[in-house]
């Protein structure tokens, strides 16, 4: 089954076109990692495919609804990480509470939280490392412990498909490449399907069973293979190039770069 | 101080000091969280114009008040949905274009009615049977939905736009919220006045900030300033024959410097 079909998508932002004419297709299962350039478009496409943002023209299909309805319809199947929470870090709420407010729209409207709920919710800071400090008002947390609890947030509902927008920054090294461990787990596991979007062009795709390189357009690419990885680790800056600079900025051509690939 | 309690003019006043310092305290808690320290002043000013209208129009002024009042929440929720711009800006445009508005049908209805001196200062002493009817319906109706509501008004007071996406109906609950402080700013009307009224809408939270770093903590704090500083204020002014509205604000305003200072030498 698909559960996200994007066509034809095209988003303009403040008068300029951010998103052109993007096409993609994830199934049930599958994880793919996106990556480009600051200002390539990412958190845009997230947002659209969210439904924060409407877009010009194209249409966007989780599990065959529009994103509107999904989030209406079936609270708790997507779970989101943002890029950059908006959020004031005086607010008097505990790590805890945080997570469990990711279960409040599933929980529904007239109901309380219950015990079961907070017990779901350490259970999820036990699993990104953060149990020890449930009880900690969120702004006494470092930047890198509250983007854990944001995970850990979005994991509550046992969603059926995550998207996360560059969860890892501020994570530190080792326990990034932890957390893709546990999200390549829970997508076995649970057949989770995943978008993750990543500057970490060195572990993410290695990770992930596809790879989108976004810079206004998108180009979808298979598994990076072992000599590709091997390569990106050697070479990471000229990788980086390769990787990110096609399409709008002609580095090299779509084709020769697809050619490249097979 | 027993006998006082014997007089209706002092039970009403303390029926509606209670209501209105439980309904305000829990108001404030989600106006403070929300940052939306204005929206008290902005939608104040609105009901002068509203009761400015009933003036003119001649009819009961609370309702036009309400109405009035209403309106210009929804609006200003909805500049803030739909617009680039944000809601302490859209509070800035009414702000004064109501006071103006309302200046303007006095005005034009000349006559000074004694009346509005009431509406823009308050008596907690000379609330009628009819004024603590409205403040009680009001003020069961705020309790009830914000204790239904409550974690859904939380978590968009946290992050509304992540509150979306969590399935919270987030612009809806919004709305609702809006319409929840005009009301109570009405009502509140008789007992502070338009003038003081903003006060009341953060003061309690400001200072239940300071003692908690819990909303579990920090909301009965409020709740417990807003009594203190109503309830003391009403006595104040009895006993000492002082404008209610203002001693009941300036008392609030003593417990937040306490609380302020209790939260700096306690470090
Ligand atoms: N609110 C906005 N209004 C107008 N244009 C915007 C807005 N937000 C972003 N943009 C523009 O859209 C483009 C894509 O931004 P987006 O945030 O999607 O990039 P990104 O790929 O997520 O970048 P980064 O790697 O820095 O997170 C940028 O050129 C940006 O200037
Ligand atoms: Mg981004």
């Amino acid at each position: 089954m698909k559960v996200l079909e994007i066509s034809n998508l095209t988003v303009v932002r403040g008068g300029t076109m951010i998103l052109d004419n993007i096409n993609l297709e994830l199934e049930e299962g599958q994880s793919l990692a996106v990556i480009g350039p600051n200002g390539g478009g990412k958190t845009t496409l997230v947002k659209t495919i969210l439904g924060l943002l409407q877009p010009q023209t194209g249409s966007i299909r989780i599990m065959g609804l529009p994103p509107e309805s999904v989030i209406r319809k079936r609270p708790g199947t997507i779970g989101y990480v943002a890029q950059r929470a908006f959020y004031d870090p005086d607010f008097p709420v505990s790590a805890l509470d945080v997570v469990v407010m990711g279960k409040y729209g599933k929980i529904g409207l007239l109901r309380p939280v219950g015990r079961k709920d907070r017990e779901e919710a350490l259970s999820c800071l036990e699993t990104v490392g953060m149990a020890d400090f449930a009880l900690r008002p969120i702004g006494q947390l470092s930047g890198g412990q509250q983007q854990r609890a944001m995970i850990a947030r979005s994991l509550i509902t046992h969603p059926r498909m995550l998207i996360l927008d560059e969860p890892t920054s501020g994570v530190d090294a080792g326990s990034q490449e932890n957390f893709y461990r546990l999200l390549r787990d829970l997508q076995s596991s649970l057949s989770l399907s995943i978008i993750q979007v990543s500057h970490d062009i060195a572990l993410v795709p290695s990770y992930s069973d596809q790879v989108a390189c976004l810079n206004k357009q998108l180009f979808l690419h298979g598994k990076p293979d072992d000599v590709m990885r091997s390569d990106i680790l050697k070479q990471a800056y000229g990788c980086q190039v390769e990787f990110l600079f096609h399409g709008t900025m002609p580095h090299r051509t779509v084709e020769e770069h697809r050619g490249h690939h097979d | 101080m027993i006998e006082l309690l014997s007089y209706q003019f002092m039970q009403r006043a303390l029926a509606a000091g209670i209501i209105i310092s439980l309904v305000c305290g829990i108001l404030s808690f989600f106006v403070v969280l929300r940052r939306l320290s204005f929206i008290g002043v902005g939608l104040s000013h609105a009901a002068f114009g509203g009761v400015a209208l009933g003036f003119f129009l001649g009819v009961e002024p609370t309702w036009t008040a309400i109405g009035f009042c209403v309106a210009i929440a929804l609006l200003i929720g909805m500049i803030k949905h739909k617009g680039k711009i944000q809601e302490d800006t859209a509070i800035g445009i009414f702000f004064a274009a109501n006071m103006a508005f309302g200046i303007m049908l006095i005005g034009l209805s000349h006559r000074y009615n004694v009346d509005l001196f009431g509406y823009l200062f308050g008596n907690i002493l000379a609330i009628t049977a009819y004024d603590l009817k409205m403040i009680t319906a009001v003020g069961s109706l705020v309790l009830v939905i914000t204790a239904l509501f409550f974690k859904e008004l939380l978590f968009c007071s946290f992050d509304e736009e992540m509150a979306g996406i969590c399935s919270v109906p987030a612009v809806p609950l919004n709305y609702l919220f809006m319409v929840l402080l005009s009301l109570v700013i009405v009502v509140s009307i008789k007992v502070v006045g338009i003038v003081l009224v903003s006060a009341l809408l953060v003061i309690p939270a400001a200072a239940g900030r300071q003692f908690s770093s819990n909303y579990r903590a920090m909301l009965p704090v409020s709740v417990l300033v807003g009594l203190l500083s109503t309830l003391g204020g009403l006595f104040l002014s009895y006993r000492f024959d002082l404008p209610s509205g203002s001693t009941i604000v300036l008392l609030a305003t003593l417990i937040f410097g306490l609380s302020f200072l209790w939260e700096h030498t306690r470090k």
